[in-house]
C-alpha cells in the first residue's frame, strides 16, 4: 500500500509542505501596506505564489495516486548500485567543504580530485596528472589572475 | 682593592648602558611590523560602481605607500550588509579593511542587519556625495520653492524616485519632505540608473540621486537640478544652492571612507590612518573624484570616527521617524 | 551620417594595435564566458583600469571584444555540460545540450559561433541606423511595461515544462516563492531571512542555476552510468563526433533559420535597449516566441537546431540594444554598460545625446568595433570549435570531476561567498531529484529569476498610481503587451479550432 506513495505523491507532498512553510509567515507579513501606504504589502506576492505551489503540489499527489507515478529510480540493478557511489561522492564533497573551511581550499580540491578519480577507477598516473593540472590551473587563473581569495 | 672596585663599577656601568641600548633596540623592533603580507579591501557593492572604482584607486595608491599588495574583493547583497558583516567578523589584524558607505550608519536603524559603524574603527573618509533634487528640464518649476509649493498643494502627487527603499537618497528626500512640511510619494527603484530612466521617460516627477549620476542628462538639457542636499555646493553643478542656503535644515548625504574591524591594535590603525592621509593627497585619487563628480572631502581616522558616530546617532533617530511616514 | 568621418574612424581602427587589443579581448572573453560563474562584468571590471594606460580606441577594442565573446562563449558550456557560462545562455541549454547528447555537438558549436556573431551584427545595425528612435521608445518603459515583460517571460514557463505542465507549474511557483526570500523591494522589510544576513541578500540566482543544470546533470549521469553499456555508448558518441566535418549548418538549414533568427535579433535588440532588461530575459522571450511561430515547434527543447540558433542570436543581440541606450541617453542598461560609461568619462567623454555631436568619431568607432569583434568571434570561434569538439571525446568520469570543481569555483567566484557554494550544492541535489522525477528545472529557474522583476514592478506601479489598477490600462504599450500575452495564451486553442474547421471542411 505504501508503494503507491513512492515517487510522485511523495514529491507532491514535499511541494505542499514547502508551500505551507512559506505561506504561513507570508500571510504574517501583511497583505496590505502598513500606515495606509499605497500598494499591496510585503506578504501579498509570497502568499499567492506559495498558495499556488500548495495547489499544484496537491494536484501532483492526486495525479500520482490516480494515474501512477513516474519511475524515479528505475529497476535496473546496475543503476541502483550507483546509489552507493553517489552517497560516497556526496560524503567526500562534505569532507572537501570541511577541509576548505578549516584548512585550505587548494588542498581540499586536490584531495577531492584524487578521491573522485580513485572511486571512478582511473589509473594512478592519470589521477595524479589530472589533480596537479586541475589544482594548478585553478590556482593560476583564479587566485593569481582574478584575485579571488578562497581563504575564508 | 679600590682599583678592582672601580673597575667593577666601570664594567657595571658599561654593561648597564649596553643593556639599555639593546633594550631600546629590541623595543623598537617590537613595534608592529605591519603590513607583512597583502591587505584585502572588501567593497560591499558591485564591480564597476562608484564605490568600487574609488576603492580600487585608493587600493592602488595604498599599495604604493605601504609597499605590500592591496586587493579588492567585492561582496554584494542586502544593501551592503553582506560585505560589511564579513569584515566585522574578520580577524581584527588590519589585513582586512572595508569600504564604508553612509549605509553603514543606517542598516541597523533600517532593521536590515545588526552591523553598524560602531563595529569599526575608521582610518579615513575620502569623499561625500550630496543628493540633487532633479526634475525634467521642461518642468514648470525653476526653483526649489516653486517645486515645494506645488508639492504642498498636491500632497502625494509628486513622485520622487530613489535608488531603493531605505537608501540614502530615499532618506534625503524624506528629510526634505519633513522639513518642508510636504508629502511626496517615494517610488523605490533597483538602483539609481532605473530611477533616472524613470525620470527620462516621464514616469516620475523628480529624482533624488547624486549630481554625478544626472550630470550627463543635465548637460544634454534633459534635466535641471533645483537644489542640492549636502553641506557644500556640488562641483558638478556649482551654481545650484544647497537646501540649507534655501532655508531648509536638511543635510543627508552619501559618503565613502575606509575602516578596519573594531579591536584592531592601536598601532595598526595608526599606520593605516597615516597611510590613508598620504593616499588622500594623491593626484590620481583627486582627479578620479573630480571626473566622477564626487566631492573630495578627506577626514582623518579619528575625525571620521567622530563624524560617523554623529551620523549613526542622527539616522538612528531619523529613520524610525521616517519609516512611519515612508 | 557623415561618410568621410565614418571612413576616417574606420581607418583609425584598422591599425595593428587596435586589432591586437580586440583579438586579445575576444580570446579573454572566450575563456571567461565559458567558465560558469565568471561573468563578463567581472572581466571588464578588472580589465578597465588596465585599459587606461592605452589609447581609448585600443582600450575599448579590448572591452568590447570581451563583452561580445563572453556572451558567445557562455553557449559553449551550455552545449557541453548543460551549464550556461553566463545567465544569458540559459535558453541555449534547452536545445544545445540535447544536440550534444544526440551526437550533433559539433554542429551546435558551429551554430553558436555563427549565430552569435549574426546577433551581434544585427543589433549593431539597429544601433547605427535607429539608435535614437529605439532609445526614446524604450526609455518610456515604466513599471507597468516591465511587469508585462516579466509576465511574458514567465509565460515561457509553460513552453519549457517539457511533458508535464502540472509539474512545471508547481516547480515554477516554487521558484517564484523562493525569489521573495530577502528584503522586500518596496518596503525594505525582511522576508524569510531567519536572522541570517546571507538570506537577507536573497537566494542568489546564478549559484542555483549552476547547481541545478551543472552539478545536477553530473549526479544524474553518475546514476545512469552503466559499466556494461558504457563502452558502446562511448563508441557511438565518438563515431558521431568524428563526423565532425559538419560544424557549419547546411545551406538549407541556413535558409530555414533565416527568418526566426533575424526576428529574434530584432526583438533582442529592443529588449536590450530597455534599461535593466538583459540578455537572460531577452533570450528566453525570443526562444519562446520563435517556438510559437516555428514550423516545427515540437522539436524545440529536444535538440532543435533552429531553436538553438535563435537562442544564440538573441543573447548576443542584446548588446547592440544596451549600447543604444547607453550612448544615446547615458543610462546604463546593465552592469557592463555602467562600467563602460565610467570608462568613457575617464577619457573625457560624456555618454548621452551630446556625445553624438561632440565625439561622433568615437561613437562611430564603437559601432565599428562591435562589428569587428563579431567578425573576430567567427574566426576564433570556429577555430576553438574544433578544439572544444575534442572535449566531446573525453570520458564521462573526467567530465564529472572537472565540472564539479568548476561548479564549486564558479559559484564561489561570483560573490566571494561560501554560502553560495552551499546553495549550489543543494541546488545540485534538488536538480538531480527533479531530473529523475520528470520535473523540468526550466520553470524553477525562470521563477527565481523573474520573480523579483515581476513583483517589484507590480508594486512599484501601484505605488505610483496610489493603489489604483487603472494604471495598467491607461498606458498604450502596456495594453499592447497585455494583448500579446493573451494571444500567446490562446494561440494553441486558436490553432486547434482552426485545424478542426479545416478537417470538417
Amino acid at each position: 500500500m505504501w508503494d503507491k506513495f513512492k515517487g510522485d505523491p511523495l514529491m507532491g507532498f514535499i511541494f505542499v509542505i514547502f508551500g505551507l512553510i512559506f505561506l504561513v509567515p507570508g500571510i504574517g507579513y501583511g497583505l496590505s501596506s502598513p500606515g495606509g501606504l499605497p500598494g499591496p504589502g510585503a506578504g501579498f506576492f509570497p502568499t499567492i505564489t506559495s498558495a499556488l505551489t500548495v495547489f499544484f503540489g496537491l494536484w501532483i499527489i492526486y495525479d500520482g495516486l490516480k494515474k501512477g507515478s513516474v519511475d524515479y529510480f528505475g529497476q535496473d540493478p546496475e543503476q541502483r548500485s550507483n546509489f552507493k557511489i553517489i552517497a560516497v561522492v556526496c560524503a567526500a564533497f562534505i569532507a572537501f567543504l570541511l577541509i576548505w573551511v578549516y584548512i585550505n581550499f587548494f588542498l581540499g580540491i586536490a584531495m577531492l580530485s584524487l578521491f573522485y578519480n580513485f572511486i571512478f577507477k582511473r589509473t594512478w598516473k592519470f589521477n595524479l596528472i589530472f589533480t596537479v593540472v586541475l589544482t594548478g590551473m585553478l590556482y593560476v587563473v583564479f587566485e593569481r589572475l582574478l584575485y579571488i581569495q578562497f581563504a575564508l | 682593592m679600590k682599583l678592582n672596585f672601580f673597575k667593577a663599577c666601570k664594567a657595571a656601568a658599561v654593561g648597564l648602558s649596553l643593556a639599555a641600548c639593546v633594550g631600546a633596540v629590541t623595543n623598537a623592533e617590537a613595534a608592529p611590523n605591519f603590513p607583512r603580507k597583502q591587505i584585502q579591501i572588501v567593497v560591499p557593492y558591485a564591480p564597476g560602481g562608484a564605490s568600487d572604482v574609488v576603492a580600487r584607486i585608493y587600493g592602488k595608491e595604498l599599495e604604493g605607500v605601504l609597499g605590500k599588495p592591496v586587493i579588492i574583493v567585492n561582496r554584494t547583497g542586502a544593501s551592503g550588509a553582506i560585505g560589511l558583516e564579513s569584515v566585522k567578523n574578520a580577524r581584527p589584524d588590519g589585513y582586512t579593511m572595508s569600504y564604508m558607505p553612509v549605509e553603514s550608519t543606517m542598516l541597523k536603524a533600517l532593521g536590515i542587519a545588526e552591523v553598524s559603524s560602531d563595529d569599526f574603527d575608521f582610518v579615513c573618509r575620502i569623499m561625500t556625495i550630496p543628493a540633487a533634487i532633479t526634475v525634467s528640464a521642461d518642468a514648470p518649476w525653476n526653483t526649489l520653492d516653486e517645486f515645494l509649493t506645488y508639492a504642498k498643494e498636491n500632497p502625494g502627487k509628486v513622485l520622487v524616485g530613489n535608488s531603493g527603499s531605505g537608501s540614502i537618497w530615499h532618506v534625503a528626500a524624506a528629510s526634505l519632505a519633513k522639513a518642508a512640511g510636504v508629502e511626496f510619494t517615494h517610488v523605490p527603484f533597483d538602483g539609481a540608473a532605473p530611477a533616472i530612466a524613470g525620470l527620462l521617460g516621464k514616469n516620475i516627477t523628480a529624482v533624488a540621486v547624486s549630481p554625478a549620476e544626472v550630470k550627463a542628462n543635465v548637460d544634454a538639457g534633459q534635466f535641471k537640478v533645483l537644489a542640492v542636499i549636502g553641506d557644500a555646493h556640488s562641483s558638478v553643478v556649482p551654481d545650484v544652492k544647497t537646501t540649507r542656503e534655501l532655508g531648509y535644515d536638511v543635510t543627508a548625504m552619501g559618503w565613502g571612507g575606509f575602516a578596519v574591524p573594531k579591536g584592531t591594535p592601536e598601532e595598526v590603525v595608526q599606520i593605516l590612518s597615516d597611510a590613508s592621509a598620504k593616499v588622500a593627497q594623491s593626484e590620481n585619487l583627486k582627479s578620479l573624484l573630480k571626473e566622477r563628480g564626487f566631492e573630495y572631502a578627506p577626514l582623518t581616522g579619528t575625525e571620521m570616527d567622530a563624524f560617523a558616530k554623529d551620523q549613526l546617532d542622527q539616522y538612528s533617530q531619523l529613520i524610525p521617524e521616517l519609516l512611519g511616514k515612508k | 551620417m557623415d561618410m568621410s568621418l565614418w571612413w576616417d574612424s574606420f581607418l583609425a581602427i584598422l591599425t595593428p594595435e587596435v586589432l591586437m587589443f580586440n583579438a586579445a579581448g575576444v580570446l579573454i572573453g572566450i575563456v571567461i564566458g565559458a567558465l560558469p560563474g565568471l561573468s563578463a562584468t567581472m572581466a571588464i571590471a578588472i580589465l578597465t583600469p588596465i585599459t587606461f594606460w592605452f589609447d581609448p580606441s585600443c582600450g575599448f577594442a579590448m572591452l568590447i571584444g570581451v563583452w561580445n565573446s563572453a556572451i558567445f562563449a557562455g553557449g559553449i558550456t551550455a552545449i557541453l555540460i548543460n551549464t550556461p557560462g553566463t545567465p544569458a545562455s540559459i535558453a541555449s541549454t534547452f536545445d544545445g545540450y540535447q544536440m550534444y547528447r544526440q551526437g550533433r555537438g559539433g554542429l551546435a558549436l558551429g551554430i553558436n559561433v555563427i549565430y552569435s556573431a549574426i546577433g551581434g551584427i544585427i543589433s549593431t545595425l539597429f544601433l547605427i541606423f535607429l539608435a535614437f528612435p529605439i532609445a526614446s521608445f524604450t526609455v518610456s518603459f515604466g513599471p507597468t511595461e516591465y511587469f508585462m515583460l516579466a509576465l511574458f517571460g514567465l509565460m515561457m514557463m509553460i513552453s519549457v515544462s517539457e511533458n508535464n505542465v502540472v509539474k512545471g507549474m508547481a516547480v515554477g511557483f516554487a521558484g517564484l516563492t523562493l525569489s521573495t526570500v530577502g528584503i522586500d523591494p518596496i518596503l525594505a522589510v525582511k522576508r524569510y531571512t531567519m536572522d541570517s544576513t546571507s538570506l537577507a541578500a536573497g537566494i542568489s540566482f546564478l549559484p542555483v542555476m549552476i547547481g541545478m543544470f551543472g552539478l545536477g546533470e553530473v549526479l544524474n549521469q553518475m546514476y545512469e552510468y552503466k559499466q556494461s553499456t558504457a563502452g558502446s555508448a562511448l563508441e557511438m558518441l565518438k563515431k558521431a563526433s568524428a563526423k565532425l566535418g559538419r560544424i557549419l549548418p547546411t545551406w538549407k538549414e541556413f535558409k530555414q533559420f533565416f527568418r526566426p533568427t533575424v526576428l529574434a535579433g530584432a526583438e533582442s535588440t529592443i529588449i536590450g535597449a530597455i534599461p535593466a532588461a538583459g540578455a537572460d530575459i531577452a533570450s528566453i522571450i525570443c526562444w519562446g516566441q520563435a517556438k510559437k511561430l516555428s514550423k516545427n515547434p515540437d522539436e524545440y527543447g529536444k535538440g532543435s537546431a533552429e531553436g538553438f540558433a535563435v537562442s544564440c542570436t538573441s543573447n548576443n543581440g542584446v548588446l547592440g540594444g544596451a549600447l543604444t541606450t547607453m550612448l544615446t541617453l547615458g543610462i546604463p542598461g546593465d552592469a557592463v554598460t555602467a562600467i563602460l560609461i565610467g570608462s568613457l568619462m575617464m577619457y573625457g567623454m560624456q555618454p548621452g545625446p551630446k556625445m553624438f555631436t561632440e565625439d561622433t568619431g568615437f561613437v562611430m568607432q564603437i559601432m565599428q568595433l562591435m562589428i569587428l569583434s563579431n567578425i573576430a568571434i567567427v574566426v576564433f570561434g570556429l577555430l576553438s570549435a574544433k578544439m572544444s569538439a575534442k572535449i566531446l571525446n573525453a570520458r564521462p568520469q573526467t567530465v564529472w570531476v572537472g565540472v564539479t570543481a568548476l561548479c564549486v569555483v564558479g559559484s564561489y567566484a561570483l560573490n566571494n561567498s561560501f554560502s553560495d557554494v552551499l546553495l549550489m550544492a543543494a541546488a545540485g541535489v534538488v536538480g538531480f531529484i527533479f531530473k529523475r522525477g520528470g520535473f523540468a528545472p526550466g520553470p524553477f529557474i525562470l521563477g527565481l529569476l523573474l520573480g523579483g522583476m515581476l513583483e517589484s514592478n507590480l508594486r512599484r506601479a501601484l505605488v505610483m498610481s496610489q493603489g489604483s489598477l487603472d494604471i495598467f490600462f491607461e498606458r498604450p504599450v502596456t495594453l499592447v503587451l497585455m494583448i500579446l500575452i493573451a494571444l500567446t495564451l490562446c494561440f494553441p486553442l486558436i490553432k486547434k479550432a482552426v485545424l478542426k474547421r479545416r478537417k470538417a471542411a
